[in-house]
């Protein structure tokens, strides 16, 4: 018994948010609990997880990445201009993950070893990032692609799509690497303390760079499969996904701080962002109510988990003075 | 845990309670009797469900086209939901919003799209689960084998020439111009400042001097607008891309002193602006409609649900709106 107690406390608080508000629009919303809207959910789900870990990442570290919207886009476009100009699906593909891992490389480049603010280098990442995007497609929509690349974003493998697949496999990925990994345990120590992790010798700039360089390969293949799924490369389509990672990783119970917080925390919040405007929507709420009612959800969940954490706190100094 | 439990468990039920009450003043209610999702499931299984999809519900013209699509509702008795994007103009919302759409089952869909051709894979799982889809405003790409049901309105290209023509007439084929674009990226914007080139374009007098985006928005043209004025000092008019840009232009005009000077042409006939254009602020609009527009868009929907054959291109007409 004791066992499964803590097993069960070891999953993070917001699972159980996001199960009442899935049995909540189960009854109210019609059309919620059907498995073709749970497997379209899941499919635009996918695309915010992969941003919101690479986002993790920075946060835990004591980062933030604002350039992830842009460059989703950019790799979209960059990916869709392959493809239009003729070449295999592997090179348009791989062209796209190289342009995520070479913004990443520049803002982990800037930030670990030059030292300049991530605020300034990555928000200006996303303005360069914004206009290339825009100047390469001339401000058009690119559309229209093959089969092939399509099955990316609409493909089935055993009835589920070929994206969740990929961010299922992603998901796990980037938990053992979270968890079990020296990089992994770095980037905490980082988050907890810049200074304290560099005296005890890790290295701190290598970790920091590849953190960036991650949370653009993350942005990258998101850009893409949001190409693939819409058929279409938009300039503007990956806007508001940093913020949305952002507030993901939050209702996850990472912290600002840095150091603490959990990926798996990361990937129910992105789930629970895209589930509440799903079943708004379903509900048929105004769109006006919808982003008002959202932020009253997050804050209500926050709430939720502070005192949650701080019924745990004092548990703790209970148990210390007995 | 059962603390963290049961404070969960209350929170839920307020949200509940809250999506089963503000339903009714939403737009998918529409009678007093229905004071629980119950209620509701099961008139829904009487009456018939439509959903409009627009591009945004920020400029007012989409709100105009709303409230004209609720009359063509109401008149009729059926359900109807508005959703729009978030993010305004974003593609893949729009999909979203179709599938769920279809996860609901609604009757028939009324989609403005953000993208002709992007709105595509959400228009086929519509075709494929036989929903009949009315694009209104903005066409959708059916090179590809997606079937739009009807088109209603008149292309954002066709508009924009009617107004450039105007205004090259007004500024006597001659002078600089300064075109405000809406959002980067969006159809309608490129459309129109596509248009607007191709028109000034075919007079040698008429020179582009400048063209940037303001965003579809009133403050960020206002900027926009004092910012080229200090560059190019000399422009005689002034095309916007929709009238809430114009509103800015106008400010940023008459605070530079050069009111009625130059000649700012906006498009939508939103009220602010027509006023504009009586007070001669404004050099003209477009009344593009729509009310009218949300209106036959519904209509239309619900012809094809009851089984009727509908024109494929439905215009719905345009005029210009000019001091009287």
């Amino acid at each position: 018994m004791n066992k499964v107690k803590t097993a069960f406390s070891k999953l993070p608080g917001i699972l159980y948010g996001l199960i009442v508000i899935g049995l909540i629009f189960s009854v109210v919303a019609q059309g919620f609990f059907t498995v073709s809207n749970l497997l379209d959910l899941a499919k635009s789900s996918g695309l915010l997880i992969l941003v919101s870990m690479g986002m993790s990442l920075c946060i835990l570290s004591g980062y933030i990445d604002m350039s992830v919207g842009a460059l989703m886009s950019l790799s979209g476009v960059v990916t869709a201009l392959c493809l239009k100009a003729g070449t295999g699906l592997l090179v348009a593909v791989l062209a796209g993950i190289v342009t995520g891992l070479a913004v990443g490389s520049i803002n982990g480049a800037l930030i670990a070893y030059e030292k300049f603010d991530f605020w300034v280098v990555t928000y200006a990442m996303m303005g360069i990032c914004q206009g290339v995007a825009l100047k390469l497609s001339n401000g058009n929509t690119i559309a229209g692609f093959k089969t092939d690349f399509r099955f990316i974003g609409d493909g089935k493998i055993l009835g589920i799509y070929f994206i969740i697949w990929a961010t299922a496999l992603l998901c796990l990925v980037m938990t053992l690497l979270c968890n079990k990994t020296k990089f992994g345990y770095n980037i905490y120590s980082i988050g907890g303390s810049y200074q304290c992790a560099s005296l005890a010798g890790v290295n701190v700039r290598k970790n920091l760079f590849f953190v960036f360089v991650l949370s653009g390969l993350l942005a990258s293949l998101s850009g893409i499969m949001l190409a693939a799924k819409s058929n279409s490369a938009s300039p503007i389509g990956g806007q508001g996904y940093e913020f949305d990672a952002i507030a993901a990783v939050l209702i996850g119970g990472t912290s600002f701080e840095g150091g603490k917080g959990k990926i798996t925390g990361t990937i129910i919040g992105a789930i629970m962002m895209r589930m509440i405007r799903n079943g708004l929507n379903l509900v048929g709420f105004s769109p006006y109510y919808q982003t008002f009612l959202m932020g009253l959800i997050i804050v209500a969940i926050i709430l939720i988990d502070v005192v949650n954490q701080h019924r745990k706190k004092i548990q703790a100094t209970r148990r210390v003075y007995k | 845990m059962k603390r963290a439990l049961s404070l969960a468990l209350i929170a839920s039920m307020v949200l509940g309670a809250m999506f089963t009450g503000c339903s009714q003043d939403g737009v998918a209610a529409s009678t007093p009797a229905e004071t629980s999702s119950e209620a509701s499931a099961k008139e829904n299984t009487g009456k018939k469900n439509v959903v409009l999809i627009l591009k945004n519900l920020t400029n007012p013209m989409w709100v105009e086209v709303k409230e004209g699509a609720e009359e063509a509702a109401q008149k009729a008795g059926v359900n109807l939901t508005t959703l729009a994007p978030v993010q305004s103009e974003n593609n893949d919302e729009q999909i979203s919003e179709i599938e769920q759409s279809i996860s609901k089952g609604v009757d028939a869909i009324v989609i403005a799209p953000a993208d002709s051709s992007g709105i595509v894979p959400g228009v086929e799982k519509a075709n494929a689960a036989n929903i009949p889809v009315v694009a209104i405003n903005t066409k959708i790409d059916t090179s590809s084998g997606a079937k739009m049901a009807a088109f209603v309105g008149v292309d954002a290209y066709t508009c924009a020439v009617e107004i450039s023509e105007k205004l090259s007439a007004m500024m006597d084929q001659t002078g600089e111009v300064m075109i405000l674009e809406g959002k980067a990226g969006a159809q309608t914007s490129v459309d129109m400042v596509k248009a607007a080139n191709d028109t000034f374009k075919k007079y040698s007098g008429i020179k582009v001097v400048a063209s940037q985006t303001a965003d579809w928005n009133r403050a960020k043209a206002m900027t926009v607008t004092q910012n080229l004025l200090q560059a190019h000092p000399n422009v005689r008019a002034i095309f916007a891309a929709n009238d809430e840009m114009a509103m800015g232009a106008v400010q940023a005009v008459a605070q530079a002193g050069k009111e009625g000077k130059i000649l700012i042409s906006g498009n939508n006939a939103i009220e602010d602006a027509k006023k504009a254009v009586d007070n001669g602020q404004l050099a003209l609009t477009m009344d593009s409609n729509n009310h009218g527009l949300g209106y036959t868009g519904v209509e239309t929907a619900l012809k094809l649900i009851n089984g009727e054959s509908v024109d494929e291109m439905i215009p719905i007409p345009t005029t210009l709106y000019l001091k009287k």
